[in-house]
Parts: structure tokens; sequence; C-alpha cells
């Protein structure tokens, strides 16, 4: 039986029997490729010798009165102790533009302890009918949008829930459908391809971003060569583009090629060998740049994807000891930085032009988030480019089946060659447009529910006038998963 | 040996260690950065007597992009140009953080022959020779501070103009006759000394990838800071009366507290910083300097 992530609750009213198990929470810490993550060994013992609908107390039903519904509670605790060389960052990294040298915030300490990572979800899995398995699946952190009003008290003491994943399955023997929100099919989130770190993911220059989508899929194998197709119609960056984004994929696997695969904080778990290739595309319709707009701007924008998943010196089954693992993924794309989260590179919109110094100054309302696309001197409107690629490595230690103790380091690039040139003068000192990240991390299971990190992260922004802004980030943080 | 390290006893002792060690470092692990000095950490105060004229032979000065106070809302709205400032003109100059990237034609008004507003975009200047600081016995104090773009290579002293924004004020104009207006519009005022034009030797040419202007110049700067003085140990403490950038005034960039700074004054050299970590005379990126008895 495959492995339960969290714990299965046989509520009155549900069944935890013949069905499948509750699959592991895709999060940040998604199940690696063609595997459920590896739940808490407690867990899946108290998982699997859950009671019955037979053994039950008289229903009392929950969701529904019928027979073999399963409900999964699942999520954990988390606390996260950053030190950073400069002011630039909050508890999330990403690709948030960092505090330029030679200022008070870039060149003096922050430290913030925070649980805001620390998460929740549901799954309710209902009976098999006619060979179609419905499920709904929901999960939750603490990142919510506060108020730019928030103290710091507030944002880190009373921090807002935020939905991550939101979606209905549905799996039936020609296809499967999902409907909701969850990591975009572009960059194959959540299917393996994650750096193993206690950073916040994503790490600059990696796609990551969730979305409402309907996506169609196939999976075909998965012995011994697996192929998963996918389509997906997704929530626009540009909501008067008036057409959903479009996005596509393929993923390989070679069932007998298994390695360790970490993903986010979450510990290794056996998962095959992984290939997998994107594409996202999309229509923008941007408000005329005019104080008395005109029609809209349409451009067209997308973005192309690979990432892979390499065993070097595979698992032994379940036994993971000395496995080392790499994960790998390049991107390219124009009109897309949404995709890799919080990236603009600090590009903005220019403003109309003031020449009698007028105030209020005239303004110019976008109908689409900064750093997607902008103006350039001519009045055309361009879409942003950007490249990155993302390496990682995971090796765990031959103790405790190699899920006790493991170590891991990723070093990521992302670049664009016009974020500065398609920015006024007047802005490109507060615009960059390469970036550089890595890190290296210790991790212990102490307990197989309990663990802990410790992890150096360095991330280093070049802007418009060539300065370098760097953040070191000393990290310790600890996990109890149920 | 490695099943004895791994014995459960030695593993939670380790493991208690480990979780109390690691907890100890991180949440008493601050430590402090460099405050506000940049690049340059504060010279000797040793005191003495900075009494007489001096002419400064060194400083230290980091680059400053961002101004610690936004420009004043009725200076931006007087007569253009508003008088200069060290740090280069912002996307919004009054805001502290800008909303947008700023004005692709920097604010040009190209109208009958006339520059009627620009904004010529600057990198920050350095400190040039010439430059004074007096403390007279009667207490007070005049410093004459000249900055210049001067000697930078070529791109940090441009400012593009495509071809909408040399006609969307109703003008047409060459790109010569486009530099003779913003040399006539940058001319100097008056004021003892007096002022150098702000922006010097403009020069503007077709720009091979639009067909607009690329004027090209350097930028100088000329700081006065008039006030009173006194002494207590090794800090000089300055009450600013008089302030001005080229000549003119801006509100929200003149001194506006007591400045304080730490001397050393040996023979006939003179060594003054920024107290704790604050730059001099309110300039912001003017961190230290070494001078001269004149």
């Amino acid at each position: 039986m495959a492995a339960v992530a969290g714990l299965i609750l046989t509520t009155p009213g549900f069944v935890f029997a013949g069905d499948p198990p509750v699959e592991a929470p895709p999060a940040s810490t998604p199940p690696p490729a063609g595997t459920p993550a590896s739940p808490p060994e407690s867990d899946e013992a108290v998982a699997e010798s859950g009671p019955t609908l037979e053994s039950a107390p008289p229903p009392a039903p929950l969701l529904s009165g019928e027979k073999g519904w399963q409900l999964g509670f699942f999520g954990w605790a988390e606390l996260d102790g950053m030190y950073d060389s400069t002011q630039s960052l909050t508890d999330s990294a990403t690709n948030t533009t960092l505090s330029r040298p030679h200022t008070i915030a870039g060149d003096n300490p922050r430290f913030q302890g925070t649980v805001r990572d620390s998460r929740v979800g549901l799954k309710a899995v209902a009976p098999t009918f006619e060979g179609m398995k419905a499920s709904a699946y929901m999960e939750m952190d603490f990142f919510g949008q506060e108020p730019p009003t928030a103290t710091q008290d507030q944002f880190f003491s009373t921090p807002v829930p935020r939905l991550r994943h939101f979606y209905a399955k549905l799996e039936t023997p020609v296809v499967n459908l999902l409907a909701g929100q969850t990591y975009d099919l572009y960059g194959w989130g959540g299917s393996g391809f994650f750096v193993s770190t206690p950073a916040f993911l994503p790490v600059m220059g990696e796609l990551f971003h969730r979305n409402a989508q309907f996506r169609i899929s196939k999976v075909l194998g998965p012995k011994p060569i697996g192929l998963e197709l996918a389509v997906a119609g997704v929530r626009p960056a540009d909501r008067d583009s008036a057409v959903p984004d479009l996005q596509a994929g393929a993923k390989f696997t070679v069932a007998g090629w298994q390695g360790a695969s970490a993903q986010g904080p979450r510990q290794p778990a056996a998962a095959p060998m992984a290939i997998a290739v994107s594409a996202v595309g999309r229509r923008l319709a941007v408000a005329d740049f005019s104080a008395v707009p005109g029609d809209l701007h349409v451009v067209y924008a997308g973005g192309l994807s690979a990432e892979i998943f390499l065993p070097v010196i595979p698992a032994h089954g379940k036994d993971l000891s000395n496995a080392l693992s790499l994960v790998g993924e390049y991107s390219i794309g124009t009109g897309v930085s949404d995709l890799y989260l919080n990236l603009t590179g600090g590009v903005l919109f220019p403003a109309l032009p003031n020449p009698h110094n007028a105030l209020p100054a005239p303004t110019y309302t976008p109908n689409i988030d900064n750093g997607i696309a902008t103006f350039d001197a001519n009045g055309a409107l361009r879409t942003i480019d950007w490249q990155g690629f993302v390496v990682g490595a995971n090796y765990s230690l031959p103790f405790r089946q190699g899920k006790m103790l493991w170590i891991s380091g990723c070093y990521s690039q992302i670049y664009s060659d016009n974020a500065v040139t398609l920015t006024p003068t007047l802005g490109q000192n507060f615009v960059w447009n390469k970036g550089r990240y890595w890190d290296a991390s210790a991790w212990w299971d102490i307990t197989p529910a309990f663990q802990m990190a410790l992890s150096f992260q360095s991330m280093t922004q070049t802007f418009g006038d060539g300065v370098d802004a760097t953040n070191y980030r000393g990290e310790a943080s600890w996990w109890v998963f149920f | 040996m490695v099943g004895v390290l791994l014995s459960r006893p030695v593993l939670r002792a380790f493991s208690s260690v480990a979780a109390t060690a690691t907890l100890g470092v991180v949440f008493g692990g601050g430590c402090g950065g460099v405050g506000a000095e940049g690049t340059c950490p504060a010279l000797d105060a040793c005191g003495g007597d900075p009494t007489g004229t001096w002419k400064i032979i060194q400083a230290c000065e980091y680059e400053a992009v961002r101004p610690a106070q936004p420009t004043d809302v009725t200076d931006y709205m007087g007569s253009p140009p508003i008088p200069p400032t060290l740090t280069p003109p912002q996307p919004q100059p009054t805001q502290l953080v800008p909303a947008n990237s700023g004005d692709w034609c920097s604010s040009l008004d190209y109208n009958d022959g006339t520059v009627n507003n620009v904004t010529l975009w600057h990198d920050v200047p350095v400190l040039q020779p010439g430059s004074e600081v007096a403390f007279n016995p009667d207490q007070s104090y005049t410093a004459l501070y000249l900055f210049s773009t001067q000697g930078y290579p070529q791109a940090r002293n441009t400012t593009h103009f495509a071809p909408i924004c040399l006609t969307a004020n109703g003008g047409d104009p060459t790109c010569t006759e486009l530099a003779a207006g913003l040399t006539k519009f940058y001319a100097p005022g008056g004021g003892t000394p007096p002022p150098p034009p702000t922006f010097n030797n403009i020069e503007c040419t077709t720009s091979p990838s639009d067909q607009g202007c690329d004027c090209t110049y350097f930028f100088a700067l000329q700081v006065i800071d008039q006030g009173t003085w006194s002494r207590s140990g090794d800090t000089i403490f300055e009450q600013n009366s008089n302030f001005t950038y080229n000549g003119g005034t801006l509100k929200l960039a003149t001194p506006a507290q007591t400045m304080q700074v730490t001397f050393c004054q040996q023979g006939s050299t003179l060594e003054l910083s920024g107290a704790s970590g604050a730059s001099l005379s309110d300039l912001i990126g003017l961190r230290t300097m070494r001078l001269q008895a004149m």
C-alpha cells in the first residue's frame, strides 16, 4: 500500500478501507516524481490501523453518509529562525529585490523568527464510482496578505491564513481532471523537481506558482517508462486579456531508476528518475499608456521549461542510504515573470509625462501586475524577458535507511536581457537584471516526525548601474510533520 | 564505533545539545552591521582645535542613490529647474519609494525654441578639489563643497530623448537646437560665490537607435553650508542657517537638526567624520574628510 501522508481520520460515516489512501500533500513539499512523499512512520502506522466504519461508533456524518469516504488531515508545525546580513527581506526571500549597499537597510542585519510556514490540509476522497475516483484537496499556510498597517508583532504573531491549494480531482480510466487551485503545470510544480532547502520556496529563478486552473491529464505507464501528458487552462495573469493562459507539459519517468527525492523541507523519499518539459502561452491586453486611455495594447507572451530529477547514486528500494540525487531546471520566457513568484526585478511602469510639474501628477493605472510588461521609450508595450536555471543536489547519509541525516545544496541564476533597457534612466538604479543564489543545508530527522535543519543561503542581485547587492542568511528550522 | 555513536542515549543527548545550541546560536546570534557609514568608517576622533580655514584634500564618499528625504512639494512645483541634488533625480521626486520607473521624456517641455522644463539625469557626483571648510573664531562656519561628474564614462553622463519626447509639446527641435535650449535652461543663477552651471558642456547628437537625441554633459554641484558651531570634546556641533545647492534651496534637503561631527586636529591637519554614521553637512554619502590648513 502506498504511503499515506498525514493522519487519516476515519470519522463516523467515513470508511478507511478498500479505496486508495489519501495522497501526500503537494505544497512546497510535494510528493517526489511519481511517488507520494513518505510520511512520518508513526503517522503511517496510525493511518494503516485506523478504525473502520464497522468498528466505529454510530454514524454521525461529517461530510457524507455514504460508506467508503475518506478524510485525511495533515500538515506540520514549523519554526524558523533567520539571521540576515541585510534588512531586505521578510521571512520569505524568493525573488524579492534586495536593498542596495551603502544604505541602512543594505548594510545592517536583521533577525526574524516565524511560524508562518506551518500548514494544515485536508483531503476528502469519495468512494470509487464505476471506476472513477473523486477527491478534494485543501491546504493552507499562514502567509496571507497582511494589511499595510500591520505591525511587526501582528505580522509574525497573528499571521493571516492563506489558501495554497484547493481543488477537485476526478480520476477516470480515460483521463484525469483537476479543477481548482494548485501548482501551475508550467514548470511541473509539485511533481518532484523542487530543490531540497529550508528556504521558503521558490529559490531565486525557480518556477513556482499556484493558480486556479482546469487541467486534463493522461498517465501512461508507469512501468517501465511512465509518461504523463497534461494540458491546462489557467487563470490569466491579465484578466483583461479575456482568455485563460494555456499550459501544457509532458513528463517521463523511469520506474526502475529510483533515487532520493527531497522536496523543499521534507525528508527524502524514493522516486523514479524523471524528465519533464512544459510550456505556457498567454495573451496580454494592457491599458493604454495615456492619461486619457485609448485601446488596450495586446501582446502575446510565453515560456518554455525543462526539468530533470536524476538519481546519480540510486536508492535501493526504500533504503536511501548513500543515495545522491540532482534536480535541475531551465526556463526561458517573456511576459511570464509572475510564474517565478515575486519576480519583478524592480521593473515598474514608467510615469506619464508631467512637463509642468503638476501635482498631483497624472497617473497611469495599469491593469496588470508590475514586472510582466512595460512601455518603452516610444510608447510600445514590451514584455520582460527572463531566463533562469536551478541545480540542486541532496545526499542521504547511511543512517536509518538514509532518512535520518542528509545534506543538500543548490545554485540558481536568473537573467533578463531587457529589464534595465526597458526602464527610464531615472529608474535603472532600482532595477536588477541578474540574480544568483546558492545555499547549503544539513538536515537531521531526530525522530521520523521531528526534523531540524541548518542552512546558509546567499543571494546576490546586480542593479542597472552595475552595483551588486548581496544578502547572506543563516537559518535554523524545526518541524513536526503530522 | 558508528554503532556506539548512534546508540539511542548518545543520540538523545546529542539531539538535545544540538537543538539547544542551534537555538542559542540562532536566537542569540544577532550582531551589528556597519550602521550608516557605507564604505567609509569614521576617522580618528582625538579632538583638538578646529578653528581656522581648511581645504579638503581627501574625502570618503559613498554613492547614495536614494535620498533620505523626497523633494518637497513646493520645491517641486516651483519655477523650473528645481535645484539640483547630490543624489540622482528620482522617478517620483516627491515620494521616498517610487511607484513607477520615471518619465521616459525626463519632463522635457520644448516649445517655440525654448526648453521650458527638463530634468536631466545625473549620477552621484564626487567631491572636487577647491572645496573648503572654515570654522571661524566667532563660532560661525562656512563649508563650500564642489561636486562633479566630470570624468565619468559617457553613459553615466547621458540622457536620451525619444522622438515622441521632442515633439510632445509642440516643438520639433534638431538635436543641436535641443542642446542650445538645454544650455540656456541650465544657465547659472547668481550667488556668492557664483554657482556653476548645473549641467555643462551639453552636446546632443542624433541617436542611431530611434533618431531621437542623445545628450551628453557633466553635472556640477556647489553646496554651501553656513551656520554656527560649537565644540565639546572631540565633537563639533553645527547649527545650519543657510544651505544652498547651486544657489537654490530645497526645503527637505536642508539640515533641520544640529549636525554632529567628530574631529581630530593635529598641527595643520584636520579630520572630520559624521558622528554615528551620519554624513557631513547632511550630504548623504559624504562621510569623512581630511583637511589641511590654508
